[in-house]
């Protein structure tokens, strides 16, 4: 059978960078960024997508004021109306309001389990990947132990201990997502590692230092990068997993997760504006930072094969 | 998941198969019409609670509804049934006993049983309760229901007078209500001549009249017990003197009942077939009763009430479940930095004044509940709620709780934290202990397992803010909370504890045990010389006045914050089946379930 | 590869060794007693200490470890506080309703998040790659609980085709003769590892596209589908493999929402009620369990790599 076809393999590929061109920098990746978000339209929209939620859950409680504190539960689970254009939750509390409130926190949970994770365990795997080895070895098996160990367990023996807040949901989510961040990366780096512009650099003499820096830090950085979009993702996710548990952060506190399976429990009521709303805000952020994600990771590896 | 707070929250359906897959055609519930014989029916088991235990002297780790009541009491019945119908009460019908009588004193109890059989034959005698004592005695400590002093430690001699009557001597007078109730019901005859053995293959013995030989069977018989394999098979549990016997199990906890042949009593069953099943969750349970037709005694969980409805087109008819229970809130009297705050009577009962009953009751349970103003719960009705405990001795009044906490000495701040200002014992000052400038905002730990409780304790947090008092609400899963919520040195860093609610387990509704020095449920540590005088006086006096008493005390005393009672749990039940009764002790009796065509 | 076979092993038992220590310091720190956890309102001081006794709870945590250690030694896993039943039969009975569940979501996952992946990555940037992330991503945006209610609320309440739980059986081949019940809960999970699945083969399929080697293929002449498979999928399938040896354990440990969801008591509520209970030897035993599928899933998955892409070195 002939060749119908050729297949399309990117623009301007096929080419191996050599050492010494691959003159990546932290400044570069960030064009790259750029790039990617005036290129793809997917991610322009996950990006619009995102300002906008930022935006509803951090300003609009300054437009719009509710009681997220009190409870009232003479008003409880009533139907969109015009003091409450989503309706009220079993506790009384304002559905809007509670969604904006929710929404800081479930962004803010996943954009800092999104940095914890990706600078611990993308530095780790990095190093892990391209060091090989025994120091591989260890690390790579710290990396096991650590993810054997039931989080659940962890999470139940906090969640008694200390009040769980923010604060406690972050660290256990951060430990969580670093360790498979870093399998990830460690992945990334063993394959760089094997590339031949590496093998070149060290031919050349290139100290071990520099390659680093001028080859696995840049190629690791654009995987950290993209990483750290799905971990936003991941995080605001987990989080609403926990709260499905009982295992959230106690009243009168909201996330999108908790008002979701809370929500969840009337879904035979009829109750639909405490399900379908805090349930579209996740899926559209997390879809947001999925997009964002991945046309980052194609925009990054496009760039890093045009060299 | 296993406490009896988590199933009260919940509740037993039982579940008849009829029709499969279709809502009834015929609307009539009425149960006009005969009995028909045959038929199966299937109840829904409480997540997290099954049956896995089966030989009746359970281990406190096996000491649960879905063993006792739901399992080995429809095989091996007691001497005394507790619960009639919908009412407090001895049943007679199911009880073994045809008479109990006490004399010299109230120090000498003689006890005549009925003319039962064994599924084997033989007669149901005297020596079938010694046998069940004496291994109570010699293992009493594996025994869930064991508290020193009490059975069998109260029973100084037990004489067989003849083949269907029995005495015995006590070390003290005791209250008639309350030893027949609650000690005499503890007792189950076994089958002495099929059980008294030490192994599988050995001979059956007098084993159990030596303290060693007791231990052997016990330990022969509780091993077979726990054995899932083979609870079905093994020949020694189809010796039975109950309307039922197993048939099928499978360590899931689905276990499958048919009517014992030879059950001497008149309460025979008319059903052919009776299933457990398990559930992992209220919602799993939901979702198969909403679809129809595999659940004939299934439970609402309350998120779901409105779905009653609903439920009724499918063919199930709703049936609250009213069962003898409190619920509570414990203060941890001895916490090292609250403790001698809430040792204040004036600061319980302040916080008592800010528990809205009413409104959670209408607002929050949709009407399934009741108020709860004292100890003994005003729901199922009897004759042991005290006229005065009917009413609140401490309605919900916010004004009350402030000026309560302003006539000692507090400043109040309506939606802030009231602070102490004027420090130390005297009148007029918060108390001793207490020093000027303490804030008073504590941490209320409960249980998130139940939505009715997670709402209620989020209400009396935002009506406390208003007087001023801070609570800061920590959630976690029951059992957590409940390991939580012990009496120091075990646990002594809670403020305020909540895991749900107490199941009085039968007859006369005690302190003992509850607020007594050391009892095991004393979480809070309560402390009170007339609390025990009172409890010991219910315990040998036979007086309705004397149990008001303690009753009156201790509902004004509040040594726990009395809650808005949930009902047990809405039973919903196929509209075929006829004959359920909410037993208030959760017993389940299907022998008087039947069809009607 | 034996000496790695060998190298991996001893790092396996050290790791293992390690996991246990940790857990078992962990759950005793968890507060309050296991004996008022496990009991309940039954937890008079006589039957706490009674627990106590009967489970070894009153020796000290340093002696527990090397009893459980040495009990561990001699194949005995332990038996649970709360069920009448040993470790063992409990994991015996949970872990082959999970091997089900989750093998089938996985390989649903797989059958069509690989050609998927590769057909997104031959057609980037066109209508059929945008729709095929879209339904992908939007599948995994909803969390596992949100999914699977809204499908049995859809196809076992409101449309009565599918049965609304999973199959109750404990035993695996009656659960697969009755494969109806398990329609939803797989179907949840495989929409949900669906999106992981397509976009590492796609984006790694890029990521080889562009490889010098490809284009020498073409340019050879060779077949399309040759190219495609033999060469483009191949490669492909690394970080692929590297995902499937992280979700070994997912299997083992299995899906605790989906089985709460669906009514089907695998290993993940096995292991959340012992957490909840403070049943520390179900609790052990399962982190044991999970541990071993871990390293043995991470192990197997840098083989497969290493077999695939022979420049990355078994080392």
């Amino acid at each position: 059978m002939a060749i119908s076809s050729p297949i399309d393999t990117g623009p301007g590929a096929g080419r191996e960078p050599e050492a010494g061109e691959a003159g990546e920098s932290a400044r570069s990746v960030g064009r790259a960024v750029l790039q990617t978000f005036m290129e793809n339209r997917l991610a322009m929209a996950g990006l619009a997508i995102i300002v906008c939620m930022v935006g509803f859950c951090f300003l609009g409680p300054v437009f719009w004021h509710t009681n997220q504190v009190s409870t009232d539960f003479s008003q409880a689970n009533r139907g969109p109306s015009s003091a409450h254009p989503l309706g009220t939750d079993p506790s009384g509390y304002d559905v809007l309001g509670r969604l904006m409130a929710g929404g800081q926190s479930s962004l803010e949970i996943g954009f800092a389990v999104a940095i914890v994770a990706t600078l611990i365990g993308g530095t780790w795997g990095a190093i892990a990947g391209f060091a090989g080895g025994i120091v591989d070895a260890v690390m790579m098996r710290i990396v096991d132990a650590l993810l054997s160990i039931p989080t659940l367990v962890l999470l139940l023996i906090l969640v008694t201990i200390i009040r769980p807040n923010v604060g406690v949901l972050i660290l256990i989510l951060g430990v969580q997502s670093w360790l498979i961040t870093s399998r990830l990366v460690r992945g990334e780096a063993l394959t760089i590692r094997t590339r031949d512009f590496v093998a070149a650099a060290r031919v050349v003499g290139a100290s071990r230092r520099r390659i680093v820096y001028r080859h696995i830090v840049p190629n690791a950085l654009g995987v950290m990068v993209v990483q750290s979009a799905f971990e936003v993702a991941n995080a605001i996710l987990a989080v609403a997993n926990l709260s499905f548990l009982g295992l959230g952060i106690p009243p009168p506190h909201a996330d999108w997760g908790s008002i979701l399976s809370s929500g969840l429990q009337y879904l035979y009521d009829g109750y639909w504006w405490l399900i379908y709303p805090p349930g579209i805000a996740i899926v559209l952020t997390v879809l947001a930072f999925y997009s964002i994600g991945n046309a980052l990771r194609d925009s990054l590896d496009a760039r890093l094969q045009r060299r | 998941m296993t406490l009896l707070p988590a199933v009260a929250a919940a509740g037993v359906l039982l579940a008849a198969c009829g029709a499969k897959g279709g809502p009834p055609q015929s609307s009539t519930n009425a149960s006009n019409g005969p009995p028909t014989r045959g038929g199966s029916a299937t109840f829904a088991e409480v997540p997290g609670d099954q049956p896995d235990y089966i030989f009746p002297i359970d281990p406190a780790v096996d000491q649960t509804v879905a063993n006792s009541s739901d399992f080995q009491a429809l095989m091996w019945r007691p001497l005394i049934w507790e619960g009639n119908g919908q009412s407090t009460g001895i049943d007679h019908t199911k009880s073994l006993v045809s008479s109990v009588k006490y004399s010299d004193g109230s120090k000498r109890v003689t006890v005549t049983l009925k003319p039962f059989k064994w599924s084997d034959g033989t007669p149901v005698t005297s020596r079938d309760v010694e046998f069940d004592f004496n291994l109570l005695k010699a293992n009493k400590k594996s025994w869930a229901m064991y508290t020193p002093g009490d059975m069998p430690d109260n029973v100084t001699a037990f004489k067989i007078v003849s083949t269907h009557t029995f005495q015995l001597t006590l070390d003290a007078a005791y209250s008639h209500l309350w030893f027949t109730n609650n000690q005499l019901s503890a007792l189950i005859p076994l089958p002495q001549h099929a059980w008294d053995k030490t192994s599988a293959s050995g001979k059956v013995g007098n084993y159990d009249t030596s303290t060693a030989g007791a231990r052997k069977v016990f330990s022969f018989l509780s091993h077979q017990g726990g054995h899932l394999p083979t609870l079905a098979s093994n020949p020694l549990w189809k010796v039975v003197d109950g309307p039922w016997t197993l048939s099928a199990y499978t360590t899931g906890g689905r276990a499958t009942f048919v009517p014992n042949k030879h059950y001497s009593g008149s309460d025979k069953p008319h059903l052919s077939q009776f299933v457990e099943l398990p559930f992992t969750t209220d919602t799993a349970e939901f979702n198969v009763l909403r679809a129809g037709g595999q659940i004939d005694v299934g439970y609402l969980p309350t998120q779901d009430s409105k779905e009653s409805r609903v439920l009724e087109s499918v063919g199930y008819t709703l049936k609250p479940w009213i069962i003898s229970s409190i619920w509570y809130m414990i203060p941890n009297l001895t916490n090292p930095k609250v403790g001698k705050v809430l040792s204040q009577l004036y600061i319980r009962q302040a916080i008592e004044h800010v528990v809205p009953q009413k409104s959670i009751i209408a607002n929050i349970l949709q009407g399934y509940g009741y108020p709860e103003y004292g100890p003994v719960p005003l729901k199922p009705t009897s004759n042991l709620v005290s006229p005065q405990e009917r009413k609140p001795f401490y309605p919900f009044s916010i004004s009350d709780a402030e000026s309560l906490l302003r006539s000692h000495g507090w400043k109040v701040n309506p939606n802030g934290t009231d602070v102490c200002a004027k420090g130390g014992a005297g009148s007029g000052h918060c108390g001793a202990g207490v020093p000027s400038g303490f804030k008073l905002a504590l941490n209320l730990l409960y249980s998130t397992g139940n939505q009715g409780l997670t709402l209620e304790t989020e209400d009396v947090k935002s009506e406390a803010a208003k007087a001023g008092i801070t609570l800061n609400l920590q959630g976690g899963p029951v059992n957590s909370v409940f390991a939580q919520t012990a009496p120091c040195p075990t646990s002594c860093n809670w403020q305020l504890g909540e895991y749900g609610s107490l199941t009085y387990p039968s007859g006369l509704p005690t302190g003992s045990g509850l607020w007594t020095k050391g009892g095991g449920l004393n979480a809070g540590s309560w402390n009170d010389p007339t609390t025990q005088r009172l409890i010991n006086a219910t315990l040998h006096d036979s007086s309705l006045q004397t149990f008001y008493r303690y009753e009156n005390y201790i509902a004004k005393q509040l040594p726990w914050i009395w809650l808005a009672n949930v009902d047990g749990s809405l039973a919903e039940v196929n509209s075929k089946l006829h004959g359920f009764s909410e037993n208030v002790y959760y017993a389940l009796t299907p022998e008087d379930w039947y069809y009607t065509k | 590869m034996l000496a790695f076979l060998v190298r991996r092993v001893v790092q396996a038992v050290v790791v293992l060794i390690g996991v246990l220590i940790i857990t078992f310091a962990l759950i005793h720190l968890e507060p309050g007693s296991p004996a008022r956890a496990a009991l309940g309102t039954q937890a008079t001081p006589s039957a706490i200490a009674h627990f106590n006794k009967v489970n070894g709870l009153d020796a000290g945590v340093v002696s527990q470890f090397f009893s459980y250690v040495g009990r561990l030694l001699h194949g005995n896993l332990g038996y649970s506080f709360v069920q009448s039943q040993s470790v063992a039969r409990l994991i015996g009975q949970a872990l082959p309703k999970d091997l089900i569940l989750v093998g089938f979501a996985t390989l649903i996952a797989l059958i069509i998040g690989i050609p998927a992946g590769l057909y997104q990555a031959v057609r980037r940037n066109t209508i059929g790659d945008f729709s095929l992330q879209g339904v992908a991503f939007v599948l995994y945006a909803m969390p596992p609980f949100f999914l699977g209610l809204i499908l049995l609320a859809i196809f076992a309440i409101a449309v009565p085709i599918l049965p609304p739980e999973a199959p109750q059986s404990t035993n695996a081949l009656q659960i697969l003769a009755h494969p109806l019940g398990l329609v939803l809960p797989t179907l949840t999970l495989a929409g949900i590892s669906l999106a992981a699945f397509t976009q590492f083969m796609r984006s790694s399929s890029i990521d080889n596209l562009a490889q010098d080697y490809i284009r020498t293929a073409q340019a050879m002449g060779l077949p399309r589908r040759q190219i495609l498979v033999r060469h483009l999928m191949m490669n492909s399938l690394i970080p692929v493999v590297t995902l499937l040896g992280l979700t070994l354990p997912a299997v083992v440990g299995g899906a605790l929402i989906v089985e709460e969801v669906f009514n089907y008591p695998g290993m993940g509520l096995l292991f959340y009620h012992a957490a909840l209970d403070h049943d520390y030897p179900v609790l052990l035993g399962f982190t044991l369990f999970v541990g071993v599928a871990v390293v043995v899933g991470n192990m197997l998955a840098d083989i497969v790599y290493a077999v695939l892409d022979p420049r990355v070195r078994l080392d």
